[in-house]
C-alpha cells in the first residue's frame, strides 16, 4: 500500500461542480419551509440525503432550496464498511438525486450500518487494519465509479476498539483516501468525543491526517451519558471543540497554502430554532476570520523581522 | 472476493460486543423514537390515557422483534399495525381499544409513506379511512388535527357542504362524518408554490391509482396506496 496524494483530490470521473466555501448549516426538515420563505444569509446548506432521495415531496421542497443555496449531500446508508453487497437501490436513488442537484460535496461515514439484511441505522465501528483499508477502499471505488464523483469519508465517534487493529484512525483514513481517491470529512466533535472516551489526542489525530485529503469540516455538539460523551448533535458546540477548531485552522494554514475547507454546523436531535444554528454559523465565521487575521499579523511580523535581519546583515 | 478476516471481526463485534453496549441502546432508542414520529397519533392517545409507559414498552418490544433491512429509518414500522392488533390477546387485551389503534396506526403509516415512499408528485391518491373512524366524528377530528401538526404540508380542503367554514369545523358543528376515504393530492404544478399535500373528501369519479401526467425524476410508479386493514398474526408478542 502506498500513499499517493496525487489521486486523492479528484476522482477520474469527477464532474466540475461549484465549490463551497465559508460556513454552512445542516438543513433539517423542520426548518425547510423557513429557509425557503426567509432565505437567510448562509454560505451553503448540507442535506441528509437519506431523507430526500426516496421522498418526492421532500425533493420538490429541495428544488426550492436549490434555487438559492449551494448544496452538499451527507448520507448514512452507503454502508461502506459493510460486508453485504452495496445496496443497489439506495445507490441508484442517490445517483439520480446527485445528477439532478449536482451537490458540491457528497459524503458518508467510515463505518458499517447493516449486516445480513439487518439495518442498524447507526454508525458501527470498524477495525483499523490493512484488510479493512482494502475492504473499504474497494467499496468506495465501486460507489465513486457508479456516481461518477468523488465522495468524502467522515471519521466517526467510537464506543468500541477492536483488539486486532494495528493502524491509527488517521493512518486508516489516509490509506483509504490514497487507495480509493476519496476525500476526507473531518468531524472535529467526533475527534473530541474519541479523545475523551478513549484517552486519545485529538490534535495529534488531526495533524496526522493528510491535509490535502481534507475537503470538509464538521462542527457539532455532544452530551454526557453514563460517564462518556455521546456524539448526539443535540447541543451547542462545546468550548473545547471550538478550541480544537482554532487549532486546526492554524495547523491547516501552515501546512496548506489554500483556503480552509468548507465548515458545517451540524445539529440533529433536540433541534433548536433556525436562528440558533445561524448564530453558531456566525460564530464559526467570526472565528475563522479572527484566526486568519492573527495568522496574517504573525506572518507580517515574521517577514519584517526577516527583513530587518537581512538589512542588518547587509549593512554589516 | 470476500475479505474473510474483516468479515469475521465484524461478526465477532456484533455477537460479543454489540449486546448491552452504547450501540445497542442507540439502536433501541433510535428505532423507538422513529416509531413515535411515524405514529404520533397513537403516541398522543396513550399519553392522554396516561399510559406512555405501555406504548413505549410496546414499541421496544416491536424494535426487539422486528428488525428491518430497509436503509431508510423513516420507513420503519410497516408491521406495527399488525403488532398492535395482536395485543387483543395479550394480558392488556381488555385495557385498550387495540382494533381502533391498529387502524389509526395503519393510516399513519400510509401517510408517512406518502412523504418517504417515493410517491409521485402531480398525482392523487386515495387512502381508505379506517372503518371505526369512518363512523365516529370525535376521533376523526382529533386525528386530523394531529395529522396537521405532524405533517405541515397537509391541508384539509373546505367541505363541499359548507364553503364558509373549514372542513374540520364543519365536521365538529354538524357532527356528520362524510368521509370514507381521504384523497391526497400532490401538487407541484405551480412553480411559485411549495407543493402541498391535500386531504379532502373522496369525490365521485376518483379511483385509486389515478394520476396526472408529469413525472418528477423517476419512471412512473404505481400510486395506488391503501392503508391496509391490519391482520392479526398467529401469536401475540407483547
Amino acid at each position: 500500500m502506498t500513499t499517493t496524494e496525487s489521486n486523492a483530490n479528484t476522482h477520474p470521473n469527477n464532474k466540475p461542480t461549484a465549490s463551497l466555501n465559508g460556513v454552512g448549516i445542516g438543513l433539517r426538515l423542520p426548518h425547510i419551509q423557513q429557509i425557503i420563505d426567509q432565505q437567510p444569509e448562509i454560505d451553503w446548506l448540507e442535506i441528509h440525503s437519506c431523507n430526500f432521495i426516496d421522498s418526492l415531496t421532500n425533493l420538490a421542497l429541495l428544488d426550492k432550496v436549490a434555487e438559492r443555496y449551494r448544496l452538499s449531500f451527507h448520507g448514512v446508508s452507503l454502508n461502506l464498511g459493510g460486508t453485504d453487497r452495496v445496496d443497489a437501490d439506495y445507490l441508484s436513488r442517490l445517483k439520480r438525486a446527485i445528477d439532478r442537484y449536482q451537490p458540491s460535496l457528497i459524503s458518508d461515514h467510515a463505518c458499517f450500518t447493516a449486516v445480513e439484511s439487518k439495518n442498524y441505522h447507526d454508525l458501527l465501528p470498524i477495525p483499523y487494519t490493512s484488510s479493512a483499508v482494502n475492504h473499504m477502499a474497494q467499496r468506495i471505488s465501486q460507489v465513486q465509479d457508479c456516481l461518477g464523483r468523488q465522495i468524502l469519508l467522515e471519521n466517526v465517534s467510537r464506543y468500541f476498539t477492536y483488539p486486532e487493529q494495528d493502524l491509527t484512525e488517521a493512518q486508516f483514513l489516509n490509506e483509504v483516501a490514497a487507495q480509493s481517491g476519496c476525500g476526507l470529512l473531518l468531524d472535529i466533535n467526533n475527534a473530541f468525543v474519541n479523545q475523551i472516551n478513549h484517552q486519545e489526542d485529538a490534535i495529534a489525530f488531526m495533524r496526522q491526517l493528510s491535509p490535502s485529503h481534507i475537503k470538509e469540516l464538521h462542527l457539532g455538539g455532544h452530551h454526557h451519558e453514563n460517564g462518556i460523551l455521546i456524539d448526539s448533535h443535540s447541543a451547542p458546540i462545546d468550548v473545547e471543540v471550538w478550541k480544537l477548531f482554532s487549532s486546526f485552522i492554524n495547523t491547516y494554514a501552515t501546512a496548506v497554502n489554500a483556503e480552509l475547507p468548507p465548515v458545517l454546523i451540524e445539529w440533529d436531535s433536540q433541534l433548536p430554532p433556525l436562528e440558533t444554528l445561524v448564530r453558531e454559523q456566525q460564530l464559526a465565521t467570526q472565528l475563522i476570520q479572527d484566526c486568519t487575521r492573527q495568522l496574517a499579523k504573525r506572518c507580517d511580523k515574521d517577514q519584517s523581522r526577516n527583513a530587518v535581519g537581512v538589512s542588518t546583515r547587509e549593512s554589516s | 472476493m470476500k475479505n474473510l478476516e474483516y468479515q469475521q471481526q465484524i461478526a465477532v463485534f456484533l455477537e460479543q460486543h454489540w449486546p448491552h453496549s452504547v450501540y445497542e441502546n442507540n439502536y433501541t432508542e433510535g428505532h423507538r423514537l422513529a416509531l413515535r414520529r411515524n405514529f404520533t397519533s397513537c403516541a398522543l392517545l396513550f399519553s392522554q390515557w396516561q399510559a406512555d409507559d405501555v406504548f413505549n414498552a410496546l414499541l421496544r418490544s416491536y424494535v426487539l422483534n422486528r428488525p428491518t433491512a430497509h436503509w431508510d429509518i423513516n420507513r420503519y414500522g410497516a408491521e406495527l399495525p399488525d403488532f398492535i392488533i395482536a395485543q387483543q390477546r395479550s394480558p392488556k387485551g381488555n385495557q385498550f381499544p387495540w382494533p381502533l389503534l391498529a387502524e389509526i396506526a395503519a393510516l399513519e403509516y400510509a401517510l408517512a409513506s406518502c412523504y418517504y415512499g417515493n410517491v409521485e408528485l402531480n398525482c392523487e391518491q386515495i387512502i381508505d379511512l379506517p372503518e371505526l373512524l369512518a363512523v365516529d366524528t370525535e376521533p376523526l377530528v382529533q386525528l386530523m388535527e394531529i395529522i396537521q401538526q405532524q405533517h405541515p404540508y397537509t391541508v384539509f380542503e373546505r367541505s363541499l357542504m359548507d364553503p364558509n367554514s373549514s372542513f374540520i369545523e364543519s365536521i365538529k358543528r354538524d357532527r356528520i362524518n362524510p368521509l370514507r376515504q381521504l384523497k391526497l393530492q400532490f401538487l407541484a404544478s405551480q412553480p411559485s408554490a411549495v407543493p402541498r399535500l391535500h386531504l379532502s373528501p373522496a369525490t365521485l369519479g376518483m379511483t385509486a391509482g389515478d394520476k396526472i401526467d408529469g413525472n418528477f425524476i423517476d419512471q412512473p410508479v404505481s400510486v395506488a396506496l391503501h392503508a391496509t386493514k391490519p391482520k392479526e398474526p398467529a401469536r401475540y408478542e407483547f
